[in-house]
């Protein structure tokens, strides 16, 4: 994109982005959240397409679309209140983490600004996708080996996890007699 | 020649075991064949000597250092050992007699043996260093024999004055030996004294080891106190020969003691012959009559040998051993017919048995030096040769005389006197013949000696016995008087009997000179030693005590403490670093981000700046 | 106009409001939420830095694909902690699950 077209694009997206974000925490339904997080991270898709960087862009969209919808079916079938018509307050130490927060947001937002960053390296203007895919396949295999093997064990472990009678797989009744929450 | 001069002293001190431990009955005989024997050496070597031999024999036990120590034979030594050696004979062969049917006789007769062995080794030895070996010796041998009677309560307590009066006098001998050794490296007889100091104190220590030795005043009191002992013992030791050994010390350093302190001996031996008769004159015992004649009589052999020279000391020896032997043999028959020799029991004892009351008389009359009697020359030869030297002596000894015809004419009368209540019948104990026989030759003894004077001055190598016709006179003169005044029957004053009676304060001399100011040292030291010393080391103990406390106060405050406070506070802390741990996920969360962005921000300001 | 430091910063502060929400929530998801907005900016970072630093780096562009990728199989296994934790002991909230505790 031109300049002027990721300006256009950039700053109001970049805006809602953090609006949103901020408004995560701030709401007291919990599907709500969830929600929100997903119009804050799709922006941010749309904030990685205006920084020429299509593939990843639409990649996040998806991903998150996917994630975030997951989530609040999780949180619906499992939360109390996830309507948050109860009002309450999930948050603690408001102020010392805003304080840990502000003033990390602070360092990083200064070290952004007052550093003297190299100028670009001359090439070309962004990788396209098949370029990622031959970097992908290529010289990254091993990491995106691991990383496949990662999900893997991650999918395993979650299901076991998850399972009602956890590891050991004792008594799904149990797990039954005991009540599921949100009824 | 050698073996002659061991075997004088070998035969006897192998004999006295031998006698010890043979059969009861046999002892008596075995002891008199051993006597017999062990005088065959001495005769021989007196032979040998007469005839211009001398000897010597030393074994060497300390090599180097002039200690050597031996037997020797010359004039002198020959004299005493026949002396010894007759006189040993003859009181075995009584003492054979006097213990019949005493169950304990071997024990006496192996003592005296075992004491004539020591004497021949005494007048045998060749050096100061063997003489003072022999010297103690006899004194413990001395001891022993007194305190042969157990039940006499007197003996032990005499025996032990006896040994305690003699050795503090050997402190003396000890003294000179040590000093003659320092001064001149060796300690052979026939040397000169050396000077200064040393050479007093050689002077000094040996003639007041022989006044301990001799009963000299004032160390004179043992020898009464030693009379508890038996008769034979008193026989030989106290008037023949242990006594005399302080004489014989004296003949034997005359040149050591040339000068004044053979004037002090000289004095010394004067007064006590005064003071011994007076103390004879007025005992109630009859030994302690004898006893203090004998005093008396070694007196006059200081005074012999302090003015005279060898030769008339050694006659006079000679002389009053052959007869002071023979009263105390006497003496021991009257007192087994009487069982005692208080002089008041013995009255009439001299009329029951004649024969000893024969042999008395006899001998009396020689210690009483009445011509031709042995003492009366030996004597004579005293009173000339103290006529030289001093004529204070001179006279001293005169007195002396008339109170030794005074002494013994006083118990010889007591003797004879009839007493009416005599009412024991005249018992026949066993053993008479021998006591009997040996008094015989005692008095045959005091009766012929007097001829060997001229003979003993040429063995000796001394010049003739003077004899000048003034002092013969008067020594006359003052035995007729002393016999007179005896006969007359004029008794002292109560007072001055008494007087004499105590020794002449002899005891209570010594009980204040030395027992009181030895026994008052001893309590201060003690009283010294508890509030001293025990005070010092119980306050050690007790400051160590007080040490452990305070440092007991100081671990339990101060260490103790700090190390429990080091642990309360690690405990503390550690409750406080607890909280990190909370178990708070988002607590850790926020530790990481601050911690990140801490090392985020040194990497950043190292790197950048 | 847009330029490097801009989308830093921007990222800056998307990091900040995450970790607010990461800090701040009682909530295990919504804690989880926060970390996903954490990660989300990192990614912006990175690929800023593609647009305006590097832009044939492929291999940026493949770390943004593994963290992706790593966002969601994260949240994945912590909602299957949550849900087993949630039937331990009927509760989701993070002051509650500290059993960790030293």
């Amino acid at each position: 994109m031109s300049d002027l077209g990721t300006a256009l694009v950039f700053w109001p997206s970049a805006a809602i982005m953090l609006v949103t974000a901020l408004y995560v925490f701030i709401t007291s339904s919990m599907a709500r959240a969830g929600l929100l997080l997903l119009a804050a991270l799709g922006i941010e898709g749309l904030i990685f397409v205006a920084l020429a960087s299509e593939f990843l862009g639409f990649l996040q969209l998806l991903m998150m679309s996917g994630e975030m919808v997951i989530m609040v079916f999780f949180m619906v079938m499992f939360m109390p209140d996830p309507g948050g018509l109860m009002g309450m307050d999930m948050t603690h130490d408001k102020r010392r983490s805003a304080a840990v927060a502000a003033a990390v947001t602070v360092a990083l937002a200064a070290v952004a600004v007052l550093t003297d960053w190299p100028a670009r390296v001359v090439g070309d203007d962004a990788p396209d996708v098949r370029a990622i895919g031959f970097e992908v396949m290529g010289r990254s295999m091993v990491t995106f080996l691991f990383a496949a093997m990662t999900i893997l064990f991650a999918m395993v472990g979650g299901v076991l996890l998850a399972k009602a009678g956890g590891r050991y797989g004792i008594g799904a009744p149990l797990g039954e007699a005991r009540g599921e929450p949100g009824d | 020649m050698d073996l002659l001069l061991w075997l004088a002293v070998l035969i006897p001190a192998l004999g006295a075991p031998a006698t010890r431990f043979v059969a009861r009955a046999s002892a008596p005989t075995v002891a008199g064949m051993v006597a017999l024997l062990a005088a065959v050496p001495s005769w021989l070597l007196l032979a040998r000597s007469s005839s211009g031999e001398q000897a010597r024999t030393t074994v060497a036990w300390l090599p180097g250092g002039g200690l050597d120590v031996g037997l020797r034979l010359d004039g002198i030594a020959a004299a005493m050992t026949a002396t010894v050696a007759t006189v040993g004979l003859v009181v075995v062969i009584y003492a054979a007699g006097y213990f019949a049917g005493d169950p304990r006789r071997r024990s006496a007769l192996a003592g005296l043996l075992g004491f004539l062995a020591a004497m021949q080794g005494l007048v045998l030895a060749d050096g100061y260093l063997a003489l003072l070996i022999f010297w103690e010796i006899v004194g413990a041998a001395s001891a022993r024999l007194i305190a042969y009677t157990r039940d006499d309560p007197a003996a032990p307590p005499a025996a032990v004055r006896a040994f305690l009066t003699t050795r503090a006098a050997d402190v003396g001998f000890y003294v000179a030996v040590l000093a003659l050794f320092t001064a001149t490296g060796s300690l052979a007889f026939g040397e000169d004294r050396p000077d200064g100091a040393l050479g007093a104190l050689v002077g000094l220590g040996l003639v007041v080891a022989a006044m301990g030795k001799s009963a000299q005043a004032p160390l004179h009191t043992w020898l009464s106190a030693a009379m508890a002992g038996p008769t034979p013992v008193s026989a030989l030791l106290h008037s023949a020969t242990m006594v005399a050994a302080g004489v014989y010390l004296l003949v034997r350093s005359h040149d050591l003691l040339l000068g004044w302190p053979l004037q002090v001996a000289g004095w010394v031996g004067a007064l006590t012959a005064v003071a011994g008769a007076a103390i004879a004159l007025a005992q109630a015992d009859l030994k302690r009559v004898l006893a203090g004649s004998t005093t008396s009589q070694l007196g006059l052999m200081f005074v012999g040998a302090a003015a005279g020279g060898p030769a008339v000391a050694l006659f006079h020896l000679v002389a009053h051993a052959a007869g002071k032997a023979g009263l105390f043999l006497a003496a021991g028959v009257f007192q087994h017919l009487r069982g005692t020799t208080d002089l008041q029991a013995l009255k009439g004892a001299g009329r029951d048995e004649r024969a000893a009351f024969a042999g008395f008389v006899v001998c009396g009359l020689s210690i009483a030096a009445v011509p031709p009697l042995a003492a009366f020359w030996s004597k004579d030869h005293v009173a000339a040769a103290a006529e030289e030297a001093d004529l204070a002596w001179f006279a001293l000894v005169l007195l002396a005389a008339a109170g030794s015809a005074a002494y013994l004419l006083r118990p010889a009368r007591m003797l004879w006197s009839a007493a009416p209540d005599s009412s024991s019948p005249d018992r026949v104990r066993a053993g008479r013949a021998p006591m009997l026989a040996a008094l015989a030759v005692m008095t045959l003894g005091a009766l012929v000696i007097g001829a060997l004077g001229a003979p003993l001055a040429r063995l000796v190598d001394a010049p003739a016995l003077p004899t000048p016709a003034l002092s013969v006179g008067l020594s006359l003169l003052a035995v007729v008087l002393g016999a007179g005044l005896a006969l007359r029957g004029a008794s002292l004053p109560a007072r001055l009997i008494d007087i004499a009676r105590r020794q002449l304060y002899g005891t209570a001399l010594l009980r204040h000179v030395v027992q009181r100011p030895v026994l008052a040292a001893a309590r201060m030291t003690e009283s010294v030693e508890r509030r001293v010393i025990d005070a010092a080391v119980d306050g050690v103990g007790r400051c160590s005590l007080s040490l452990a406390r305070v440092s007991n106060w100081i671990e339990r405050r101060g260490i103790d403490a700090a190390v429990d406070g080091l642990a309360q506070a690690t405990g503390r802390a550690g409750s406080h670093l607890r909280r990190l741990q909370s178990g708070r996920l988002y607590e850790y969360l926020r530790g990481a981000t601050i911690g990140a962005a801490a090392v985020a921000i040194l990497i950043a300001l190292t790197t950048l700046t | 106009m847009v330029s490097l430091p801009v989308v830093l910063a921007v990222a800056a502060v998307l990091f900040g409001i995450g970790l607010y929400g990461a800090l701040g929530q009682t909530n295990t998801i919504m804690v989880i939420m926060g970390v996903e907005l954490m990660l989300g900016a990192a990614m912006l970072n990175v690929v800023g830095f593609l647009r305006y630093s590097h832009p044939d780096a492929t291999s940026g562009a493949f770390f943004v694909l593994v963290v992706m990728t790593l966002m969601a199989v994260e949240a994945a296994v912590g909602f299957a902690l949550v849900i087993s934790a949630f039937r331990h002991s009927r509760t989701a909230e993070v002051d509650d699950l500290t059993e960790l505790k030293g």
